[in-house]
Parts: structure tokens; sequence; C-alpha cells
């Protein structure tokens, strides 16, 4: 059975996690994802943690998760040779991945228009900071400047400890996310009308709309509630510190009763104080130092095998340990273990999904430079003598 | 101008946030969805209410209901009755989509399976959302966006070094539903080939996993400890928010090159502190970020963030105020982007809504061609159009309670 876009291919001139994680959902699904990677390498390439702790282009976990898949050309499109080997890929993509900035990409002679000629059904997809137009356009960005431009920053933590940002790179992630879907949208547009297209993608634009209704909610009544609640969005709503690490819960009104079953708290149940969510709320303060004073003694694990498959949402906060231990992530085949010549035997997150006919590719990150000659020569048409050119001057392979 | 979904037709039995996130994102691109509550149980969103439960109506004032559900038309069908079930069928028949995200037993118990629809509708895509997944031990158990925080290593990984892990709120329910339609898109793209559908299983939980998924490697291949490390991170020196005049105004700083660092030190008006060549490079700037942040933090004290940002973006210096999440609506760059589109809602009027984070050149439509629906509020014209029901048979349904526009009770 053939994958799910066996036969597309699909270019990435990315960098780091966004346009990285977009190739990777391509590669994923069975798309051919060809990498072009910049001199020394794609930036993630110097992401630690490393193999041993040493640094090594080849061994950065960052990297090797999201470039599964993939095949790697180094080629230096700073140089005339190297932007003619990439047109010439171009003209046989159907997708072009990029998270540039758009100046820089415009400083490297690539455009739309410049992809347009070599292959008018090709599809490009920029996903930046800001997006293709506006005041911000070329300003640079990171990490935490997309979670303090998205707003989510401005919501997460305390008070008093001041705004948060998450941890990790939620906000690429989105970015990637969003390009996807995007670029499948003109892709199928593509085979419908046989034009190609230009999608932008904004990284701040993909933060601002999961906020929690907070742009409606202020709209109608003029104010905001939503303040920074740090971990209790409400006594029923949070995280309680438990003799090994931290006990969520989430409670809504249809938990109350199979919640204080699961913990064997009759006395909670029958507390005036707390039959209803409204009483819960009012009796914020008394509710929540009940959840401490029961947190405190339990062990995780065991508080979470008991809860079981009852209406009593209780989890727990899962260190790196649990979640490879997770007997839930191991029975879905979710953690699978992929080799890599020199980083070695890893486990990785598996799919995002699951679809009836076929399975997720699971192929290792590629060398830099591993594919160099096979897709010039295969993909681009280049001649060997042109390989030899391109290698002294715009390649490495 | 062809919307990139136009003609898709997608039934909806999703609520809370997750799953409407997903038909949002396909309702904007101009799918029509048919979005199915019951008077018996609306989507829980309707509770979450900016109208006490005591007023009438209070069930069409949800502000994140009215934002996730744009763009859809709303149909309320009894489905623990076979009547409801029967009409439910028999729109799935017509639709190229079917998507919820109810616990795992809810549609085998409903008589809803894959393999019996498709074979009525072999072109049926179905797209089932657990917090969990179908199968495995932890199939049963409720989920909402915090538990996949927490189990995921997000919450782990967010917070002070010296604090506890942090929820970091919300992006979860988000992620699950762009999830879930890029596997549609994917099984539309294959459908195109092969002119069938299939079943797709898009769980919350490795969704939630798929962008923190690093992390995971990185334990189990390295060993690695990774910590909680507040706003700072391992691709900046100095990376931290600094508080600047005014209450809860920020300045966000995310030095990531020499260069810049020289931008920042000139800006400041190059303070001996400053100078010291140690702070040169990255390695000496990362030893010595305390000494810097003090630095920093006295020199943003009495000055304005949004003004200060403005002025070192200017000077390529990665720099942001912290933006309020409520007035994302005053942020120039999503105005000029066309971020907010207005639409008018009957009971609450016109009100800006955010936009899809994407924009296709070859599409220049509204994103939104109608609000959120009010309960119930297309069963008339969606059943006597498609199913082509009378005005008997709409009664009848409506008499018994099959149909209707009020939650029982309310």
């Amino acid at each position: 059975m053939p994958s799910t876009l066996d036969g597309l291919r699909v270019l990435e001139i990315g960098t780091f996690v966004s346009a990285p994680y977009c190739g990777k959902l391509f590669a994923g699904y069975g798309a051919e994802v060809i990498k072009i990677e910049p001199p020394g390498g794609d930036i993630a390439r110097a992401h630690g943690p490393f193999r041993d702790g040493l640094p090594n282009p080849e061994t950065s976990a960052l990297f090797l998760y999201l470039n599964t898949g993939k095949k790697s050309v180094e080629l230096d499109l700073r140089t005339a040779a190297g932007r003619d080997a990439f047109l010439r890929l171009a003209a046989r993509a159907d997708v072009v991945v990029e998270n540039f900035r758009p100046a820089d990409l415009r400083a490297l002679g690539i455009t739309y228009g410049t992809i347009q000629a070599a292959n008018p059904r090709a599809v490009l997809v920029s996903i930046t900071a800001f997006g293709q137009q506006g005041p911000y356009a070329d300003y640079r960005s990171n990490n935490l400047i997309a979670f303090a431009m998205g707003g989510q920053m401005f919501i997460t933590g305390t008070q008093e400890g001041g705004p948060l940002k998450n941890g990790g790179y939620q906000a690429d992630y989105q970015g990637g996310l969003n390009g996807f879907s995007a670029a499948m949208l003109a892709v199928l547009a593509a085979e419908r009308d046989g034009q190609g297209q230009h999608v932008d993608v904004s990284v701040q634009h993909c933060m601002a709309p999961i906020l929690e209704a907070g742009i409606p909610y202020y709209s109608y009544m003029g104010r905001w509630a939503g303040v920074r609640r740090g971990n209790h969005m409400a006594s029923f709503i949070g995280i309680y510190p438990c003799s090994d690490g931290h006990l969520g819960i989430h409670i809504m009104a249809r938990n109350w009763k199979p919640f204080t079953d699961a913990i064997n708290r009759p006395d909670l149940a029958e507390d005036p104080r707390f039959r209803t969510q409204a009483d819960r709320g009012q009796h914020n303060d008394e509710l929540m130092a009940e959840f401490f004073a029961w947190a405190a003694p339990l062990e995780k694990r065991e508080i979470y095998r008991r809860a079981g498959p009852s209406r009593a949402p209780i989890t727990f906060v899962h260190t790196m340990e649990d979640l490879l231990d997770s007997p839930q992530l191991n029975a879905r085949g979710v953690l699978q273990r992929i080799d890599h010549p020199v980083a070695g035997e890893g486990v990785y997150v598996g799919p995002p999904w699951w679809m009836g006919t076929d399975g997720w590719s699971t192929g290792r990150a590629p060398l830099l430079g591993e594919h160099t000659e096979e897709v010039l020569r295969d993909v681009g048409g280049l001649s060997s003598v042109e390989i030899t050119h391109l290698r002294r001057d715009g390649v490495r392979t | 101008m062809t919307a990139p979904l136009a003609g898709l037709r997608v039934v909806d039995l999703t609520a809370f946030w997750a799953g409407p996130f997903a038909t949002w994102y396909l309702a904007a691109m101009g799918a029509e969805v048919i979005k199915i509550e019951s008077i018996q149980r609306p989507d829980g969103m309707r509770f979450q209410s900016v109208h006490p439960p005591t007023s009438d109506g209070w069930w069409e004032w949800g502000a994140l209901y009215h934002t996730v559900n744009l763009g859809k038309r709303g149909v309320t069908l009894d489905l623990t009755r076979p009547a409801g079930i029967d009409i439910l069928t028999r729109l799935l028949a017509l639709s190229d989509v079917a998507i919820e995200n109810f616990s795992p037993r809810v549609m085998d118990n409903l008589g809803l399976r894959y393999d019996d629809l498709a074979a009525v509708n072999p072109r049926l895509i179905m797209v089932r959302m657990p917090a969990f997944g179908l199968d495995g031990p932890w199939r049963d158990r409720v989920g909402f966006a915090q538990t996949m925080e927490q189990i995921s290593g997000m919450a782990w990984l967010t917070g002070f070094p010296d604090g506890p892990p942090v929820i970091p709120r919300g992006p979860c329910d988000p992620l699950a539903g762009l999830h879930a339609v890029t596997a549609l898109l994917a099984a539309l793209e294959q459908r195109e080939l092969t002119g069938r559908g299939q079943l797709i299983e898009a769980t919350m939980v490795e969704a939630a996993l798929n962008a923190a998924a690093e992390i995971v490697l990185e334990r189990g291949a390295y060993g690695t400890h990774l910590t909680r490390d507040g706003n700072r991170g391992p691709m900046g020196a100095p990376q931290n928010l600094y508080a600047c005049r005014g209450h809860d105004q920020w300045l966000a700083l995310a030095i990531a090159t020499d260069t810049q660092w020289d931008a920042l030190v000139a800006a400041m008006g190059a303070p001996a502190w400053g100078r010291d060549p140690a702070l040169a490079h990255a390695t000496g700037r990362r030893a010595q970020h305390d000494r810097i942040d003090r630095g920093v933090a006295e020199w943003c004290a009495e000055r304005d963030a949004a003004t200060l940002a403005e002025e070192l973006l200017a000077q390529g210096i990665p720099a942001a105020p912290v933006v309020s999440a409520a007035r994302l609506d005053q942020n120039p760059q999503l105005r000029a982007r066309g971020f907010f589109e207005r639409v008018h809602h009957p009971m609450v009027g016109a009100h800006e809504f955010p936009a899809p984070p994407v924009r296709l050149a070859s599409d220049h439509r509204r994103w939104y061609e109608r609000p959120a629906p009010t309960l119930g509020q297309h069963n008339d014209e969606i059943l006597r159009e498609l199913l082509g029901l009378s005005e008997a048979a709409l009664a009848r349904l409506r008499a018994d309670g099959i149909i209707g526009d009020r939650p029982a009770g309310a």
C-alpha cells in the first residue's frame, strides 16, 4: 500500500524548528522531503544536548527529531551556482517550505516569482515570525519573542512572578503545523486549478487565536478576568505537590462525585460548602487547603492507577522518565526506536495520528549533505561535471 | 474565487475546544460544517458563558463557543433515540467527513462504526479524536488540555528553576485540533487517487507530545536531565523579561549573536559594565547572565516597554513587549495582517474575532460566512434541504424533543 502522500516532493530550505516540523510531517506522510542545508548545516545541529555531551552536528536531539525521514543536500544559496541548482530542484518539486526573514530570502534572489518561473505548479510556503507584510515583517524574532508577541506568555505564570514562556518551542511548532495544513490546501488547489501559489504563515498570528477566549471576552465585557493564575485556575483545576512529584486535577461539575469516590472522601462529597461547582468556587481557599493536605502524602503513580478510568480527572506531571515508562504510550507504539549511524539508537515520539490504510514513515534524520550528489543528479538532472563545479563553488558533498 | 475546501461537507459531532478548533479551521477554509448538538446535551463550551445561568438565553453567550464555532451551521439531534440516529446516519451518507471527540465508547454505543458507515458511503473520511486513543490501558480516561500539558512534559519544562512545574495555559486543544486537520487533508489528497475515505485516529495526547517530543529523545538517548529555566533559553544570552514602567509591563529580550549584543550595549548608551570584554561572546554572557540581568533591568525600569521594543527591533535586536492576551487587537502587526474579522452575532452584536494564521494568495474571501450557530438554529433549513423532511415531520421531531432550540430544562 503506498503511503498517503507518496509521489509528492517537498523542498525544505528551513532551519531550526518551524519549517523543519512542517517538512517532518510531510516526510511522515510519505512525501519525499529534500532538506537543503547551508554550508555547516541547519543551526538546529548546534543545539544541545548531544550524545555524550560532546557537540557534534550529527547528534543534536532537536535536529534528529525534527528531520526524520528527510534527505539532506548541502548547498550554498548565496552563490549563483547554488541558487541555480536550487531552482532546478524547485522545478521538480510540488512544495517549497522556507522560514527565512522576508528580507533575507529576497537577498538570496529567491522569491515566489522566481520559483513560479521555474515551476508554475509549485506551492511556496513561507513560515516567518510576523508574516510577509506589515510593520514588523522584517523584525528579528526567536522563541521568547514569539511567546511575548503572541499573547500566550501574558497568561502563563503568576501575577507576582511575571509572565512566563512555555518550556520548549511551542510557538515554532505551531508555525510548522499551520504551514503544513496550508500547504496541503494549496496542493489540493493546485491539483484542481493547475496553479501553485504563495502561502504566508505568521508565527505571531499562529499563537494569537489559540488563547483561551481572551479576545472576544474582552470585547463583550470591556474587561478581562484572565489574570495569570499560576497553577490554579480554581481550587479544583490545578496542580498540587505530592510526595514524589505533582498531581493534577481538573474537576468539572459532573466529575465531583466520581472524584470524591475515587479518593475515598465521602466527607468532601457531603460537605455543604462544596456541594455545587458554584459552592466550590465560593469556598475556593478552603477547598484548596483540603487538596494540598490530600495530595501531600500520595505517590503519583499509585493515585493515578487508583483513579483508573472512573470519571475522576486526576493526572500527574510527567517527568521524562514517566513519559518513557508510560504504559499507555508504550501500549500504543507511540514511542519508537530509530537507529542512527552517529547518534546511535534513540527513542522517538511517533506519529501524531494513525490512519487506516498505512503507517508513519520512521526513517532517521540525514547526515549533513548525505544525499547531495544523489539528489542533484537524479532530481536536479545535473551532470557529473556540473556537480564537480558546484562542489567547488556552491556545495560540499 | 473558490475557497480551498469549497464543496466539502463535514458533519461535526465534536464539543468543547479541541474538536471544534479543527472544524473551525475547516469552516474558515470554505468547508460546509454542520455542527451537531442536542438540547439534552449542548456543547459543554456553552456553559462557559459570560452570563449567569439564571439569565434567559445564557447558553448563547459563550465567548469561546462563539470563536471556535464561527462559520458553522447548527443542528440539534438527540442521539440517544433511534429517530436522532436515523437522521444523523442519513446526513453522513451525504457527507465527506465525520469528526468526533467523544470518549471512545460513545460512538460504539451509538452504533456508529466506521465500517458500517463506509459500506454506505465509501468516500467518507472519519476523524476520531479521543484523549488517549481508541485502545491501550488509558483508553477510557478523561482528558482536558491541562491533562495533556502535564503528561506531555510541557508542564515539567515550564516554570522557574527554583519553583514548581507550571501549567502552560491552553495550547493543547488547538494542537490536537490542527493535527487532526493535517491528517484529514492528507486523507483528502489520498482520496483524490483512490476514491475512498478512511478512518483517522488523532489523539490529544499524541498531538501534544509531538510538539514537545525532542525532550523525549534527549532524555531517552542521552540521559540528559532537562530543567526548568524560566524565561531563559539555550539559544540566547541574555534572554529574559525585564519589568518596565507602569503596571505589569515587560520587555522580552533575546540576544542570539554577538552583533546583536553590541547593538544592545550601544542602545543602552554603552555603560561601562556592558563594555566588559568578558561579555563580548555568548559563553561569557551566559556565565554572567545574572549580572547582565541586573544591568538591563535597571535600564528598563523607567522606560516604556512598547516604545523600547520598537526602538530595539528597528536596530535589529530581537525584542518585544509582552503583549496582553486581551489587547492583541491593538497590536499594529496583527492589525496590518488582517488578524481580525468583524462578525455579527444575533445575541451579542458585532465583534472582532481572530482569523486563521495563514494567507493563501489565491483566497481573498472573508473567512467567516456566518457567526457561530445558536442552538438548533439550522434544524429546519438543513433537514429540509438535505433530507427533504416535510413540515409535518419537522413538527413531530420538535414535539418529541429530537430537535429543538432551548436546552432541555432551561
